[in-house]
Order: C-alpha cells, then structure tokens, then sequence
C-alpha cells in the first residue's frame, strides 16, 4: 500500500514496513472451523469427533491469541503514550515503531502510526507527519462492521488536515477540506477539538481571517478545555494574530489584538506550523 | 451548598437481566435443535442450529460492544468539556436511568464526577468518584481494562479529597491507584493531585521538588485549568505572586475553591 511505503521512507519508520491484521475478518475467519465442527459431529459424533474437537480448539485458540493480541498492543501503546507525556520522545517512537512493524490489530496498528506523526509534528517534522497519519488512516481502512467505532481513524484524520495545513501548499489545503469532510461524523471530543484546530489552520493559510475567529470562537471551551499547552498557545495565536490582521474588528465590533504567552517549546511549534503568528508571542 | 444535584436517589438503575436471558433462550434453540438433527438426520435443523448460533453470537458481540452508548456517553463529554455543565449532568442522569451496565455505569459517573469537580463542588465529585471506584472494582472485567480506569478515576478521587482537605485520604488512595497500569492521563492527574496534598501541607520544597521532576508531564498532560493550578502552586511554594491578569478571572473562583491558600498568590498587581 502505498500510504505504508511513503510511511517506511520517513525517519520514524527508517525502512520498517508496517504490518497489521483485521480483527474483525479475523475473528470471523475463525467461525469457519466453528461452523465446520457442527456437521462433523452431528453427522458421524464416534468416528468426526477428534476431527471436530481440533477445529473446536483452533477457534477458541485463536479467539484467546487475538484477545492477548489486542491487550499487549494496547498496553504497548498506552506506555509509550506515557513516556511521550514525560517529553521522552525517543523512547516512545521506539515502541511505536515496533507496535507499527510487529503484527497488531488495525486499530492499535493505527493509533501507533498516529502517536508516529504526533511525534513528528512536534519535532517539526511535517512531510514526514503527513506520511505517518495517511498511514494511520490507511491502517483503518477495510472490512468493518458500521457499529464499530474506530477513534484512531478519526484522530488520525483531524491530525492529518491539520499536518497538511502546517505543510501550506494549495494542494494540501485542498487535501486536507477532503479529509476534514471525511471525518465529519467524528463523535469523540478529541478528534473534533483537533478536526477545529486543522480548519483554523487552513483557513488562517488561506487568509481568511474572519473565518479563523469564528472557527476558534465557536469552540473555545472545548478547546481550551481539551487541547495540551502546544496547541492551546498555538489556537489563541491564530486568534490573535487574525484579530491583528483584521485592524481589530470583528464582525463590526472592537476587539483588539493580544499578546499570547508562549515558551519555547511552544514558539518553536507555532514557528513551524505559522510562522506569521509568531508575531504575537511574548515570554 | 452545591451548584447542581448530581445525583438523586434513584437515579441509578441497575441492569436488568432481559437481555442474558435472550441470549440463552436462543443458545437453547440452537442445541435443540441441533438435538432434533441428530435424531432425524434432517439437514435444515442442521441449518437452522448453524444459523441460530451465529446470530446469537454477533447480538451478543454487538451488545457488549454498545457503539450507541458509547456515543451518548462521548456527547455528555463533548458537553462537559463545552463548558455546558447543567446539559452534560442531565444528559448522564438520563443514561444512568436505563439501567446500564458496570463498566458503563462506571463511565457516565466519570463524567458526573468530571461536572462537579469543574463547578468546584469537590464533596460532590468525591462521593461520585468513589462509586465510580466501586463499581470498577466489583464488576466482571478484563483485567487490564480495570486497572486503567481505576487509575484514572482514583487519581482524580484523590484530587477531590484534596480539594476538599481530606489530605490522609488523598495520600491512601494515590497510594493504590496504580498509576503505572492506568492510561497515560493517570500520570498527569495523579501527579496534580500529589502537587496540591503536597502544597496543602504546606511542604514548598517537596513542591518545588516535585514541580521540577514532573515538568513535561504536567505541561504536556494537563487542560488549561490544571495547568493554571500548577503555575498556582508553584508560585505559592516560591512565596510569588502571579500577576493581574495572567490567570484567566473565570477560573479563580475554581482555584481558589481547591486551593484556599492560593487566595494571597493570586492578587498580584498589573
């Protein structure tokens, strides 16, 4: 898949392919020796029996390995997630590298490609957070039953719009409008303060100033309530900065531009994702 | 007195047993029927057996699953985190009247719990949480699933006491919260709530300790008003005061809710 391969090219994969399962067919590949054992042992119970015992135990065999599967990835995940919290970035992209290469479910598959881009927006790296979270949505992607919920998906999505609003071309602006429709019907609250902070950013790209205001404004308590300090300053620099660019009014009212309080850690991130914004940072 | 009613009696139904019994009627059937084949020989009970077993499996698997519910249970989230408190707690009340699972009962408390530690009612949150806990503790679940929520729930448990003063019991209950098993939140949220029995304690140095240890983790894990907290608590174990200004006013009345002593550090002049 082409999405897999753009993601092994990047630093973050260094060459490693990524390598997955879908759960859902697997869990319904494994109904067939279940099926199967039903006639086998009604049809000849003396002599079909060890025959329909083994097809039994395969099914119920497989069923306990992918459970184990699925809770060794994410326990992979949620500690690599931890060490990522504590700045250690390093040791973080290393799990999620192995979780990425070493035969998990999609999901987990996802979500570790996901934390991938993350990582490297933070870093400043966007060509190759673009490739990891198309990656990540890819890694979504195949037979799934409508009810099943698939948050890596849409973070993936919301973190995708948002990597392809900091890379800038018109290309990727108009990729990423695809991929915020895309990822519409998100319920999480996650993936939808993000899905907000990626329109922001497109449409501060593309200078439309007003609309960063009324984008930010809509949902300001779900911002600041949700998103980490990076993206917090990030949101009210946007802000700021379209307010200054606005001469101060909006939608016909005064309403000054303001200083946004910012470390390095994040000047350098609204450096690298608006460079225009960092006008507006003091501290 | 608390600004909204959480939780009344009632409110909290337990999960009827309709739907097992379903489940089990149709496992019946499917062996009844497959008995009748045995007998007969006939290949549509066969069939009918096959079929039978299949659909009661997947309308298990899609009950245990509840997408729905879990979308309900996200909205009152999203309402929560919009700052739309009376909506959220309404929203979780409706959902704790239908009778719930565990597992679930214990998520919409979560929520609850969140709503009142956000309107400062710490007594409130505290109670909610500690029958969150329960819940969590008693209910059939993986075990890896347990262990990551209880965390969560009990470092923020331990906030509410703290808030509320009850800093022996915060202490206990960080003590057996399982941080290292929880998801990665518990780490931020357990380490806030040490911050603040700490700071109540009136320990600066272990403050300031702590404060320099923890540093990524609590910038890179916390939401704007924890954050101001522990810019709070880290100016009251320096002997500072935070500017005018620099804290935004409608969350003082919060800060100053589950940090009395921060009421000093937080009138510094422009």
């Amino acid at each position: 898949m082409k999405a897999f391969d753009d993601a092994a090219k990047t630093p973050w994969l260094a060459g490693d392919r990524v390598r997955l399962y879908n759960p859902t067919l697997a869990v319904l590949s494994l109904l067939v020796p279940t099926l199967a054992a039903i006639p086998l042992v009604l049809g000849d119970p003396e002599r079909l029996w060890p025959v329909a015992m083994l097809l039994l135990l395969v099914a119920v065999g497989g069923l306990v390995a992918l459970g184990r599967r699925a809770t060794r990835g994410v326990r992979l995940n949620n500690g690599a997630v931890a060490l990522m919290t504590r700045g250690e970035d390093l040791g973080a992209a290393s799990t999620f590298r192995a979780v990425a290469r070493g035969w998990f479910g999609r999901d987990v598959v996802g979500m570790s490609l996901h934390n991938l881009g993350v990582l490297a927006l933070r870093s400043l790296d966007v060509t190759s957070a673009v490739a990891l979270q198309r990656a990540a949505v890819a890694a979504g992607r195949g037979f799934r039953f409508r009810w099943q919920p698939s948050l890596p998906t849409d973070l993936a999505r919301a973190q995708l719009a948002f990597a392809l609003g900091a890379a800038g071309t018109d290309e990727d602006l108009r990729e990423a409008d695809a991929v915020l429709a895309a990822g519409k019907d998100a319920t999480g609250a996650q993936p939808i303060a993000f899905a907000v902070r990626a329109r922001a950013l497109v449409a501060a790209r593309r200078g439309k100033h007003e609309e960063v205001v009324a984008i930010l404004d809509e949902e300001r308590a779900l911002l600041r309530n949700l998103l980490p300090l990076n993206d917090a300053v990030l949101c009210e620099a946007m802000e700021s900065w379209a307010l200054g660019k606005l001469g101060g009014v909006y939608r016909g009212a005064s309403r000054a531009q303001h200083p946004v309080l910012a470390d390095d850690a994040a000047r350098a991130y609204v450096k690298r994702v608006l460079p225009e914004a960092e006008t507006v940072l003091v501290g | 007195m608390p600004r909204h009613e959480y939780l009344k009696p009632g409110d909290e139904k337990l999960p009827g047993s309709a739907g097992d019994a379903v489940f089990a009627l149709v496992v019946v059937a499917m062996f009844v029927g497959a008995w009748a084949m045995l007998v007969s020989g006939a290949a549509i009970a066969s069939a009918i057996a096959i079929v039978g077993f299949a659909l009661a499996l997947a309308w298990r698997i899609r009950t245990m699953l509840r997408p729905r519910l879990a979308r309900d249970i996200q909205a009152a989230q999203l309402e929560r985190l919009r700052e739309h408190v009376p909506a959220a707690i309404a929203k979780c009340r409706a959902l704790l009247r239908r009778g719930l699972a565990a597992y679930w009962r214990a998520q919409v408390l979560v929520v609850l719990g969140e709503c009142a530690e956000m309107e400062g009612d710490f007594a409130e949150a505290a109670a909610i949480f500690v029958r969150a806990e329960g819940i969590l503790r008693a209910a059939r679940l993986h075990g890896v699933l347990r262990a990551q929520q209880l965390a969560v729930v009990a470092a923020k448990r331990a906030f509410a006491h703290a808030a509320l003063g009850e800093l022996d019991r915060a202490e206990a209950t960080l003590r057996t919260a399982g941080v290292r098993d929880g998801v990665p939140l518990a780490g931020p949220l357990s380490c806030r709530a040490m911050l603040l029995v700490l700071a109540r304690r009136g320990l600066k140095q272990q403050v300031l300790e702590r404060l320099a240890t923890d540093a990524k983790l609590l910038r890179n894990g916390l939401a704007f008003r924890d954050r101001a907290l522990v810019a709070v608590i880290g100016a009251y174990a320096t002997s500072r005061t935070i500017p005018h200004g620099s804290v935004d006013a409608s969350i003082v009345p919060w800060l100053t809710s589950a940090f009395p002593e921060a009421t000093a550090t937080l009138g510094g002049a422009p």
